[in-house]
């Protein structure tokens, strides 16, 4: 008869890795004393260096922290310098792929009356895309909650209008109290997106952020999805409902 | 260079590896990074780790080894940021099995990494030991005191550890 506990853990253990199988892309073997190929892995990764992406304007990495640089190619909301050593942009580095990335997508951000300030960020680079939701720098100990895909489709771009919640935290190092918030992408054209519970409404503005996120439109609001059944949409420039979804 | 070995082998290998992964860490994108990372190495030196008795082996003890440095980071993320239930992964687990998980979580890594390597890999401790370099009485002592502390949170009987 098998142990409670060891019934437990494969259960939950199943249910982790329910559908799951070894992604489809290729991966070749390193050559033994031969050139060296490159180890190409499928699915989710950290990303490598973002030194210069794809249509993004070449920032130095000397630029402060905080300063904001606009693009027209890029996200709407322009990139930021990422922090070096202060616990963030590291939540993007991966030994495998490379390094840590000098500079962050600015996607969207929470409005707050805070020292610190709660957004979702960015990062590109050759084979991934990554967002991360946390402190904008120039806080230190900042957190981000991460995700990656290759872009196709962007991260959190699998569904129309995606939205996933942080509860209220307090940064223990800082001590800095943080909200509970809401964040996610919604498909391109959006403009707005709606929350609304129990006749409490609140809009926020949803970001394009540029053609290598398939200029979904990204969004973050001040908003417990914890504290009950929400209905969320997004509206585009004239009003009009292009996405809704419940959570 | 044996690419549809290693193609295989990497098939077959991950989807277990992925299921020890998820449990230790508690989400599938840490799962699937570290399964990355891991055979990632696994390419770079296939020319050797096929020779191996167990390559699959060599693979796990990469990324449950590895998987400390990401708890220690994703530690300190966590106290700023943590994310509710809600969220975007299509695992859906039960009431049982966010309890399980809270409960996973209530250990230090150390032992959970014994704990979820006893149990879900029917690993003994003299194994764990050697996978983890750890002595084998820590590891012992690690797998009672996980044990103890998991069944108490679950209430279930606690039994003596299989060494």
């Amino acid at each position: 008869m098998t142990d409670p506990i060891t019934a437990l853990l494969n259960r939950t253990a199943d249910q982790l890795a329910a559908g799951v199988t070894a992604p489809p892309a290729a991966v070749q073997p390193r050559p033994h004393r031969s050139t060296v190929r490159r180890v190409l892995l499928p699915a989710a990764a950290a990303a490598a260096v973002v030194a210069v992406a794809v249509g993004a304007v070449a920032v130095a990495p000397s630029r402060p922290a905080g300063t904001t640089v606009y693009s027209a190619a890029g996200p709407e909301l322009g990139t930021v310098a990422a922090p070096r050593n202060q616990g963030g942009a590291e939540i993007f580095d991966s030994a495998a792929a490379g390094g840590t990335p000098t500079e962050l997508d600015l996607l969207a951000r929470v409005d707050q009356d805070q020292a610190a300030e709660l957004a979702l960020v960015g990062a590109r680079t050759a084979g991934q895309v990554c967002v991360g939701f946390g402190l904008l720098p120039p806080a230190v100990n900042q957190g981000f909650d991460r995700l990656c895909t290759d872009g196709d489709p962007p991260p959190w771009g699998e569904q129309s209008l995606v939205a996933v919640g942080t509860g209220p935290a307090t940064e223990e190092i800082n001590g800095i109290d943080l909200p509970a918030a809401a964040y996610g992408s919604a498909p391109p054209g959006a403009r707005t997106i709606e929350l609304a519970r129990d006749g409490e409404v609140i809009r926020v503005d949803a970001r394009d952020a540029g053609p290598d996120y398939k200029h979904r439109a990204y969004w973050a609001a001040a908003w417990d999805l914890g504290g009950g059944p929400t209905t969320i949409r997004a509206l585009n420039a004239d009003g009009e409902e292009v996405a809704r979804t419940r959570r | 260079v044996a690419v549809d070995d290693f193609d295989a082998f990497y098939r077959s290998a991950y989807p277990g590896l992925f299921r020890v992964l998820a449990l230790l860490t508690g989400t599938r994108e840490d799962a699937a990074d570290l399964c990355q990372e891991a055979f990632g190495k696994a390419a770079e030196s296939w020319y050797r780790v096929q020779g191996l008795d167990d390559p699959a082996g060599w693979v796990r003890r990469v990324a449950v080894n590895r998987a400390v440095d990401l708890s220690r980071r994703r530690g300190r993320q966590r106290r700023a940021v943590r994310r509710l239930a809600a969220d975007l992964e299509p695992a859906q687990l039960d009431g049982l099995s966010v309890e399980v998980m809270d409960a996973l979580r209530s250990l230090p890594f150390t032992e959970r990494q014994v704990v979820v390597l006893h149990h879900l890999l029917s690993l003994t401790t003299s194994e764990i030991a050697q996978e983890l370099s750890r002595p084998s009485g820590t590891v012992k002592a690690q797998l009672v005191r996980g044990r103890a502390r998991l069944a108490q949170a679950l209430r279930v009987p606690a039994e003596e550890a299989r060494t």
